[in-house]
């Protein structure tokens, strides 16, 4: 039987817009210490290892820019969703054969976590300016008013929150992500060649 | 014929009267100190007749809506004497709006209302939770409105310890419980202390209440104290936004 492209595009747009809202609802169940799992990786995984580079690259800019689109800040994921697109379309051939390993699945999903808030980190640490509050010490104290993710701030809630959300993802990943690999398998086994 | 002799009947007198004297003394003395043990007893042996904790619970009802009632009438009445005093004041413009997103991580301590501009949400407006501030306007849409939680560590709002009479900045960091770093190194503050907004702030109304400080973390540079917030963030399904407030940014 062959799968007409709009019935793809339409189950792309689907999914991607159902992760969007489940992120957005942010469902306490699936937290924890505030941190839910990162569905745009829980959704990019499946669809980079069973399609091209480029398409997963296409793929991680649409939930990248959808991501992004929802939240404060000049900060973003879309770039390193980029970077896990072609790390994993580009996965060898016994790679992307044991994936089917649900407990492999977990793992890329955690990694890939782990690599996103390390980016998003990273960001947010080289925007934040020097906060310097002590009036005491003879600082200016408009200064007060600058700041933001800082280094001690960082390790303390950011990288818990980072190994919540790493863990919440892989525990994920054999659910969700599994379930998305084999509904791209059965689209692209049925799509027409060429 | 018998004759009695004179003394005996004063002595009878007085020992007939005795009684009735020490009554009067005895009733005397309650007089003078208020009744005390006569009430005490009768306090004693009337507490099982005593009404039941009904009554005192519509007492407390009516003394919670007498205190409503005060503070609607003071609130008017500081109203009043800032129009007269010509000081912009806080609207009492609230924008009731349901919450349809959260945090999609900790990376962003954000919430997302379903007002937006077409409702009169502004950038910078501040939003309240059933208990105080929660953040402040951060972006808008037509209908929505995102907003930057005061858990956020680019958040800072200037707060104000009525206790001790101190200002201090509200700083997230990430957690459920923000940062007041105060301006001097020993303002005394104290585990229980109310914080509210400053009178000084230009960015949020004065006077709201934003929590009670948690603790004082030791060995810090600076003055710091942690702040339970009372508006509980994660729970919340509806907000309030004060719309057409005086400073913005």
């Amino acid at each position: 039987m062959r799968v007409q492209p709009w019935l793809r595009g339409l189950m792309v747009g689907a999914t991607l817009l159902l992760i969007t809202g489940i992120r957005q609802l942010a469902p306490a169940p699936l937290a924890l210490l505030g941190a839910g799992p990162n569905w745009p990786v829980l959704w990019l995984l499946p669809w980079a290892l069973v399609e091209g580079t480029s398409a997963a690259l296409v793929g991680a800019l649409l939930a990248g820019l959808l991501a992004d689109a929802f939240t404060i800040g000049p900060v973003g994921q879309t770039l390193p969703l980029v970077v896990l697109a072609v790390y994993w379309s580009r996965l060898g051939g016994s790679a992307r054969r044991s994936i089917d390993n649900l407990c492999l699945l977990g793992l890329h999903g955690m990694l890939g976590s782990l690599w996103i808030d390390l980016c998003i980190a990273l960001q947010l640490l080289s925007r934040s300016r020097p906060l310097e509050f002590s009036v005491a010490a003879g600082s200016d104290p408009t200064q007060m008013v600058q700041g933001g993710w800082h280094l001690p701030v960082l390790l303390g809630a950011g990288l818990w929150g980072a190994l919540a959300q790493a863990l919440m993802t892989g525990l994920l990943a054999p659910l969700v992500s599994g379930l998305l690999l084999q509904l791209w398998r059965q689209l692209a086994v049925r799509r027409p060649l060429g | 014929m018998v004759q009695r002799l004179p003394s005996a009947r004063p002595r009878l007198l007085f020992w007939r009267r005795l009684p009735l004297g020490a009554l009067l003394l005895l009733l005397l003395t309650l007089r003078q100190h208020g009744g005390l043990l006569l009430a005490d007893t009768y306090a004693i042996l009337t507490r099982p007749f005593w009404p039941g904790t009904a009554q005192s619970e519509w007492l407390k009802r009516a003394s919670t809506l007498e205190d409503y009632q005060r503070l609607v009438y003071l609130e008017r009445e500081n109203q009043r004497l800032k129009r007269l005093l010509n000081i912009r004041s806080s609207s009492p413009n609230l924008v009731t709006t349901p919450v349809i997103g959260r945090s999609p991580a900790i990376w962003w301590q954000q919430m997302i209302l379903g007002s937006g501009g077409l409702d009169g949400v502004a950038k910078g407006d501040a939003v309240l939770g059933p208990g105080g501030l929660v953040g402040r306007v951060d972006s808008l849409t037509p209908t929505t409105a995102r907003v930057r939680l005061v858990t956020d560590p680019g958040s800072r709002i200037g707060v104000w310890i009525p206790r001790i009479q101190r200002h201090g900045l509200l700083t997230g960091v990430g957690t459920n419980r923000p940062l007041v770093r105060f301006f001097n190194q020993d303002p005394g503050v104290v585990p229980g202390d109310l914080v509210v907004t400053s009178p000084a702030s230009t960015l949020v109304p004065s006077g709201l209440p934003v929590g009670v400080v948690q603790g004082i973390p030791d060995q810090q540079p600076v003055a710091e104290a942690i702040v339970q917030l009372s508006a509980p963030i994660d729970a919340m399904e509806w907000a309030k936004v004060m719309v057409d407030q005086p400073g913005q940014g």
